[in-house]
């Protein structure tokens, strides 16, 4: 039979830390995809990952179980990406102060097709398409982003994303639109030919 | 009639507009709005298209593995604070011999040829209890780390990292000791327990069964435990009227 969460919180409350394994073995899957979708990036993602459990781990006491844990952890993760993201820029203005993209890429979003080993046009056309849909992605603003992956692939409420970024129902909300906004642009052309 | 704004379908396609049955009533009667709406849609169809990269089977329990050493865990199997006692007693007294046999040998105002070795002779003579003490009770410890280890299958050290490594440690310094004293039997018993207790401080998981297994295989079990007898014996014939 399998302990549920609340037994395994229970237990590592009580002082045994290996319950917690539990948990991590639950939603190491589905908090990579979390986090790679919010991150675009396996290596960041792996971190926020650990980060995300370390934390959970270390404040698991405040946890009152009034969300379910993966939202809790959800959570967690969102907040730590979102400073994540903010430290890496703040870095990065204080390196290059003036960054400017070198000449020919002021469009530097421009999609070029992928080099991709032959194959049937099926799959290289879904290959593009994957190429597209992360860099549609990267357009979004942090904010944008994880709030959007929290929606539209978590399935999360408006309040619980709220409550997640620490934003209002309509803050929330807009950036929800904002992001499925820039979506529609940024893919328009390509959407009817996914099948 | 007035269209609803993107956000407005956005929302709506959400579900979560303010002014539902209104967004609705629209939707119902107009045709340019309902392919606005398709539209909305079909895009976000291609966004759930979107793959993330796949992780195996084990990557709950990899992550665990990383985790767990910063979680601060304490250990299941062994009493920490008898680990830590013992351990600061035998590195405190293995420290004062290195030290005391150092200035021995720079210090004396006795001019000696090999002041070192003077020193060192001491102790081979079975002189130094302090070092068999030492040496004892680092044994002890050993085994009882290393019979944990054997005997529970268990997927990892009965030990916190800093502990084996404190007591590698105090196992390399002993080693040494017991070197320049000239003992080279039981130097060669903690040079055997050197290299299993590096291994196994060093294994992944799933390395660890392989090295419980060598470690069955070459007795060092049972080659600790003679060795500490032999250590016991020693120090009483030291001391006979001590009561220890
Ligand atoms: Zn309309």
């Amino acid at each position: 039979m399998k302990e549920s969460d609340g037994a395994a919180i229970q237990r590592v409350l009580a002082g045994d830390g290996d319950g917690f394994q539990v948990l991590v073995e639950r939603y190491s899957h589905a908090l990579f995809r979390l986090a790679y979708r919010m991150t675009g990036n396996e290596a960041d993602a792996d971190d926020v990952v650990q980060e995300t459990f370390l934390r959970a781990y270390r404040s698991l006491a405040n946890y009152d179980g009034r969300a379910a844990f993966s939202t809790w952890l959800y959570r967690i993760a969102s907040n730590y990406t979102l400073d994540r993201i903010s430290a890496t820029r703040r870095r990065a203005e204080i390196l290059h102060p003036l960054d400017q993209k070198p000449e020919g890429e002021e469009d530097g979003r421009a999609w070029q097709p992928v080099e991709q080993a032959p194959g049937p046009d099926r799959l290289l056309l879904s290959g593009e398409i994957q190429v597209r849909l992360a860099e549609a992605m990267e357009e979004l603003t942090p904010q944008e982003r994880t709030a959007f992956t929290l929606r539209h692939f978590e399935d999360l409420s408006i309040e619980e994303i709220g409550n997640a970024l620490q934003l209002g129902s309509n803050a929330t909300r807009n950036s929800i639109f904002r992001a499925v906004q820039k979506l529609r642009r940024n893919l328009a052309g390509w959407a009817g030919v996914a099948s | 009639m007035t269209h609803l704004t993107e956000e407005q379908l956005v929302l709506y396609y959400l579900g979560e507009s303010e002014e539902l049955a209104a967004a609705r009533a629209h939707l119902d009667d107009c045709a340019a709005c309902r392919a606005d709406l398709a539209a909305v849609q079909r895009t976000l169809n291609l966004v759930s298209t979107w793959e993330t990269p796949e992780r195996g089977p084990e990557y709950g329990t990899q992550v665990w593995n990383q985790l767990r050493p910063r979680l601060g865990i304490r250990a299941r199997f062994f009493s920490f604070q008898w680990m830590s006692w013992t351990r600061a007693a035998s590195t405190a007294a293995v420290a004062l011999l290195v030290i005391g046999a150092y200035f021995l040998g720079r210090v004396s105002p006795r001019p000696t040829p090999e002041p070192r070795t003077v020193a060192h002779n001491q102790l081979s003579d079975g002189t130094d209890r302090m070092l068999l003490v030492s040496v004892g009770d680092h044994l002890e410890q050993s085994q009882r780390v290393l019979l944990e280890f054997a005997n529970t299958g268990s997927q990892e050290l009965p030990l916190e990292r800093d502990s084996a490594e404190q007591l590698l440690l105090d196992n390399r310094l002993m080693r040494q000791s017991l070197q320049r004293a000239g003992d080279r039997n039981m130097a060669s018993v903690l040079e055997k327990l050197e290299r299993f207790l590096t291994e196994a401080a060093n294994a992944r998981p799933e390395e660890l069964p392989e090295i419980q297994r060598r470690m069955a295989d070459e007795g060092v079990l049972f080659q600790l435990r003679v060795a500490n007898a032999k250590i016991r014996e020693r120090q009483r014939k030291l001391l006979p009227t001590a009561s220890n």
